[in-house]
Parts: structure tokens; C-alpha cells; sequence
């Protein structure tokens, strides 16, 4: 009865026992019991037999994640290197070549065709917004105004370039003509008229009047 | 000829448009103009939403390309030729914004500590939204303004450019000096953050 009592708590322990969890206490009286108990010791070897599958089979359902984990990445690097590529793809910026490896993958991966759809859904709202501000975007600018300001600048260039013409031509005509001017005006007018300057020649010839009343007029003498 | 000039101005293709411009045709000019106000609005409005004269940004815009229509080579290259004008002014002006900021000078910051808490040189943001945000009303719509908004100034242009403007890659990466695979990265990752955002918010 005793002995009944004592195998039933070893064995509660010996789970413990095995992963070493116990304290020096407890450890050596279950190697006391075990030394003397064969039934318990069966028990011990069946529960140390079955962690060890457990641990195998789990080591090996681990070890088979983990080239799933290897193709996953594998996946998502080509995944990755497509979800670039949409966004070029969807403005038909790609090259011939890239769109036939896109369109590919489109077709054969639920993941990215996903992200895509997303992507055109976002392009539409973005488009739907800028039509939407430039519909109502303020038109107040005086294009009149430009217009006529353009007009105006126009006929600022013509007449500043017309002015400066007339004056080249004038100082050119003065230079040239002026001489002649005085020299005619000193044949026709008296000759003690020391200097008579061409405004005398024109005013004589357009008064008709003789050279003595021209004197008079340049000097103001009656 | 005669058939071309008697069909109506807003039926035209940008490009018939741009090539009547050519020849000095005023009312062409002026429909092309007024055809482009709003999207040169709403890229200003997207590059740069922290700005509050975008008006006059479009101002500037309509008149460099009333000014230059006839130098365009290809008619056809409009979009691009006008986003070329869009992105040069946007950087220029960015320039402009940063050197402001450095000239907030040392000395002030110091005056203003002596005399208040609040620094005289800086802008307190208007929270009140502005005419254009009123209209664009939504939920949905607020949330995507709010993410692009956002995004890193790099990857804002990028969608912008693409997804308002409709431009290739190619013309994108010579917009803003990068490659063409600098542009599809950025742009898949502008997009991967934004759908982010907008997820929760799709059936």
C-alpha cells in the first residue's frame, strides 16, 4: 500500500524528473525509488522513449517549416520586386520585356493582382481629386489684360525702335547737311555777316526776305 | 484655311491652337490662355500649398506664355514647354523663399526677445481656408489634399507633374534633372504612401 503511494507520486514526477526540474531533494528520492522499483522504471524509459519521438518528430516539422519559410522568402522577393513594378506598369512605363513578366505574375499570384488592384484604386482617386481641383480652380486672371498688355509692349519696342531711328537718321542728316547749309547761307548773305548759322539760311529763304532784313531779324534791329 | 478659321476657337486641338498663335492670331491666344488658367492654378496650388499668391504665380505664367508661344518649335510639345515654364518659376521662386528666410537677421530676433515673446518678422499662418479649398469639399478629397500636402517636396512634384499634368517619365525626370528611375521610385513610393492614407477609406 505504501509502496503503491510512493510509485504514484514518482510518476506524477518523472516528467520532471527527466527535464531535470526538481530540486536535489525530490531528484534523490525518486533515484532511491527507482533502484528498488522495476515497475516505475519501465515507466521512466516508455516517458523518456516518447519525449524523444516527440522531440524528433517536432525537429522535423520544424526543419520542413523551414524550407517552406525559404520558399516564402523566395516568394516574396519576386513579390517584392513585382509590387516595384506596378507602379510603372500601370502608366505603361515599362519595357516589353518587364510587362510580359508582370502581366505573368499577375496571373499566377493572388497576393500581388491584390496590391495592384489597390494601387489603381489609389491612381483613380488621386486623378478624380486633381480633375475635380482644376474644375475648381479659380479663373480670375485678366487674359484681356495680358493681351493688351502684350499689345502695348509691342508698340512700346515699335516706337522706342522708330525714335531711335529718326534721331540716328537726324544727327546723321545734321552732320552731312548743316555744312552745306552754312556755306550756302554765307554765299547769299552779305558778306559782313560774319557767321549766320543754317536756321538763318532757312529763315531767309522761307520769309523771302533780303539778306539786310535778315541781319536785322538775327539781331533783333529794325 | 477658310474652313479652318471659320470653325470655333474652342474646339480646336492645343496644338491647331498653339500653330494659330504662331501667326499671330489674338483670339487663338487668347482661348489657349484661358484653356490652361486652371490646371497652371491647380499645379501652383499642389507644388507649393503653403503659398498664397498663387493668382499672381498664374498671372506671371500666362504672360511668359502669351510672350513665348511663337518660339515653341514643336506645337505639339506644348505641355511640356508649359510645364517647363511652370517648374522654372516654382524653382525660382522657392529660391526666392529661402533666401527670404535667411535674412530674417539675428539682430531682430533679439530685439523682438526684449521687447515680446512673438517675433515681428514671422507670418502667422492663416488657418481659415482658403476660396479654393472651400469648394473642394469631401471627405475623401480632404484627406488626399491633406497627404499630398504632406508628402516630401521631391515625391509631391513628381505626383503632381504625373498624376495632374499627365507628363511621361522621361519628361518628368527632365523637368526635375533626375533619371528616369529616380522618377519611377519616387513615384511608386509617393503612391504606396498615399494609398496608405486613402485605404481605409476604399469598399
Amino acid at each position: 500500500m505504501d509502496n503503491q503511494i510512493n510509485c504514484q507520486d514518482i510518476e506524477k514526477n518523472l516528467s520532471a524528473y527527466i527535464d531535470d526540474e526538481l530540486n536535489d531533494n525530490d531528484k534523490l528520492f525518486i533515484e532511491e525509488h527507482l533502484k528498488n522499483c522495476p515497475n516505475c522504471q519501465q515507466q521512466l524509459n516508455q516517458l523518456s522513449q516518447t519525449i524523444s519521438l516527440c522531440k524528433n518528430t517536432l525537429g522535423k516539422t520544424t526543419s520542413n517549416l523551414s524550407i517552406n519559410y525559404k520558399e516564402l522568402i523566395e516568394k516574396s522577393k519576386i513579390c517584392a520586386n513585382i509590387e516595384e513594378k506596378l507602379s510603372p506598369f500601370l502608366d505603361g512605363e515599362l519595357s516589353r520585356q518587364e510587362i510580359i513578366e508582370v502581366t505573368e505574375h499577375l496571373m499566377v499570384c493572388p497576393h500581388c493582382r491584390k496590391e495592384f488592384y489597390h494601387l489603381k484604386q489609389t491612381c483613380n482617386c488621386l486623378k478624380n481629386y486633381f480633375e475635380k481641383s482644376i474644375q475648381n480652380a479659380p479663373a480670375k486672371t485678366e487674359i484681356k489684360n495680358i493681351l493688351s498688355k502684350e499689345k502695348y509692349k509691342e508698340y512700346a519696342f515699335v516706337s522706342i525702335a522708330a525714335v531711335c531711328i529718326f534721331s540716328l537718321l537726324s544727327w546723321f542728316s545734321i552732320k552731312t547737311i548743316e555744312p552745306q547749309f552754312i556755306e550756302k547761307a554765307k554765299e547769299n548773305v552779305k558778306s559782313d555777316l560774319i557767321y549766320v548759322n543754317s536756321e538763318a539760311f532757312v529763315l531767309a529763304n522761307s520769309y523771302h526776305k533780303s539778306s539786310d532784313n535778315l541781319l536785322a531779324v538775327i539781331y533783333g534791329q529794325n | 484655311m477658310s474652313f479652318d478659321s471659320s470653325k470655333n476657337y474652342s474646339d480646336l486641338e492645343v496644338y491647331e491652337l498653339v500653330e494659330k498663335c504662331q501667326l499671330d492670331d489674338k483670339q487663338a491666344l487668347e482661348e489657349l490662355l484661358r484653356r490652361h488658367e486652371k490646371i497652371i492654378y491647380s499645379t501652383l496650388y499642389h507644388l507649393d500649398p503653403k503659398r498664397e499668391d498663387i493668382a499672381d504665380l498664374v498671372q506671371e505664367v500666362l504672360v511668359k506664355v502669351a510672350k513665348n508661344v511663337k518660339k515653341i518649335r514643336n506645337p505639339k510639345t506644348f505641355k511640356y514647354w508649359l510645364n517647363q515654364i511652370i517648374m522654372n518659376l516654382f524653382y525660382d521662386e522657392l529660391r526666392k523663399k529661402t533666401r527670404k528666410i535667411q535674412t530674417i537677421s539675428m539682430d531682430t530676433a533679439f530685439v523682438n526677445k526684449l521687447e515680446d515673446e512673438i517675433p515681428q518678422g514671422f507670418d502667422v499662418e492663416d488657418m481659415a481656408k482658403k476660396p479654393h479649398e472651400e469648394i473642394l469639399g469631401g471627405e475623401l478629397d480632404e484627406i488626399i489634399k491633406k497627404g499630398i500636402d504632406e508628402l516630401p517636396e521631391q515625391f509631391r512634384i513628381v505626383t503632381v507633374l504625373r498624376e495632374l499634368q499627365g507628363l511621361s517619365y522621361e519628361e518628368i525626370a527632365q523637368l526635375t534633372g533626375t533619371n528616369i528611375g529616380t522618377v519611377k521610385s519616387r513615384l511608386a513610393r509617393a503612391r504606396a504612401k498615399l494609398q496608405e492614407i486613402i485605404k481605409p477609406y476604399l469598399s
